[in-house]
């Protein structure tokens, strides 16, 4: 590089002149020259440890709520009947749109919908529990589960709300021929004077009888 | 892929462009039962099984049908049938979606597809159908 930058010479022409603003360019191309650098690099590692504290603050709150023992169901309506069923598998309620038919499929497999692009089944749950005839209205709204990696739409009459239940409010299922398989049942919600069956619906949706998963037989 | 789409009633399903040979309109004189119930038809000096896709999907039909049907010949794995549709759609890009991610296999259809107005189609698996003609 002319001249030596460390020399004391500078061109002899002032700003503006060729010569002098090469010298300068050469300069700023150096980035190893410029001390502005090495502060920001320090500054790194900082940011990692910021995120780990936060990380570990999360954990402990996360482990705190498990300890509880209320659980929350989303109440919905089958006819005149109430089902709750796990919160934590609902992944959103959206209303009814007419599904693509699957021929040959047993009667309460609805079809299939596009739900943002993912294929989707949807189940009739009033056809499934063998209730009259079902219409769908205004209030019809499909309840969109995650069961495993699988994403299911099920079809009720109504949501009403989300129940936050505590143990002793949980009554046992008792002996009875139902549609359901009574080992599909969880328990028996009581609040004050509503009934909630509450539904295992992982159990139900992935048994055999439903025909959502391939058989392993295959 | 590229994919046809065929009317049948009021459904729309997509055969791979791929496998399609040729379409033709229906004259009824040259659709010949075999046995009473098997069907087959000529197409210059062949004779194709037809399969009626309103019978293997099951369709219910809403209104009277079609004064004039279309058969789309299909070949797959060396095989060749006569598919009997109400219409031909039109042809498209679609993007083959995977049944059974959230669902399971269905006899006769190979995946399915989101088709411009956000329904959903079922793409049909040609080599299944075409086996079904033979039997």
């Amino acid at each position: 590089v002319f001249p030596d930058p460390d020399s004391g010479i500078r061109p002899i022409t002032g700003p503006g002149c060729n010569a002098y603003s090469k010298w300068h360019r050469e300069r700023r191309r150096q980035p190893w020259r410029r001390a502005t650098h090495l502060p920001r690099k320090k500054g790194e590692p900082m940011s990692v440890q910021t995120a780990t504290a936060t990380a570990s603050t999360g954990a402990v709150a996360g482990s705190g709520s498990v300890t509880t023992n209320l659980r929350e169901f989303l109440a919905f309506k089958l006819g005149a009947e109430e089902y709750g069923i796990d919160i934590l598998r609902v992944q959103e309620i959206r209303s009814y749109e007419e599904p693509t038919r699957i021929a040959n499929a047993p009667g309460f497999i609805k079809g299939v919908v596009n739900l943002r692009g993912v294929i989707v089944p949807i189940i009739d749950m009033r056809m499934k529990f063998n209730l009259e005839q079902a219409n769908y209205d205004a209030f019809t709204v499909v309840i969109v589960l995650n069961i495993g990696s699988r994403v299911v739409g099920m079809v009720v009459d109504a949501v009403s709300d989300v129940i936050t239940l505590k143990p002793d409010q949980l009554r046992p299922v008792p002996e009875f021929n139902s549609s359901i398989a009574s080992d599909h049942i969880l328990a028996i919600g009581a609040v004050e004077s509503r009934m909630l069956i509450l539904v295992d619906i992982e159990k139900l949706m992935t048994s055999s009888e439903m025909g959502l998963i391939e058989d392993s037989v295959h | 892929m590229d994919g046809m789409s065929v009317g049948v009633n009021n459904e729309c399903y997509i055969l791979p462009l791929a496998s399609v040979v040729e379409s033709f309109q229906v004259q009824s004189d040259t659709v010949r039962s075999i046995g009473g119930s098997g069907q087959v038809v000529q197409v210059r000096d062949e004779y194709l099984p037809v399969v009626d896709l309103e019978k293997v999907f099951d369709v219910q039909r809403s209104g009277p049908a079609p004064v004039k049907p279309v058969m789309v010949v299909v070949e797959a794995e060396g095989r060749r049938a006569a598919l009997l549709v109400d219409e031909l759609l039109g042809q498209q890009q679609v993007v083959v979606k995977n049944l059974e991610a959230n669902y399971r296999r269905v006899s006769d259809i190979s995946g399915a597809t989101i088709m411009g107005d956000g329904r959903v189609a079922l793409i049909l698996d040609v080599g299944a159908l075409a086996r079904r003609g033979r039997t």
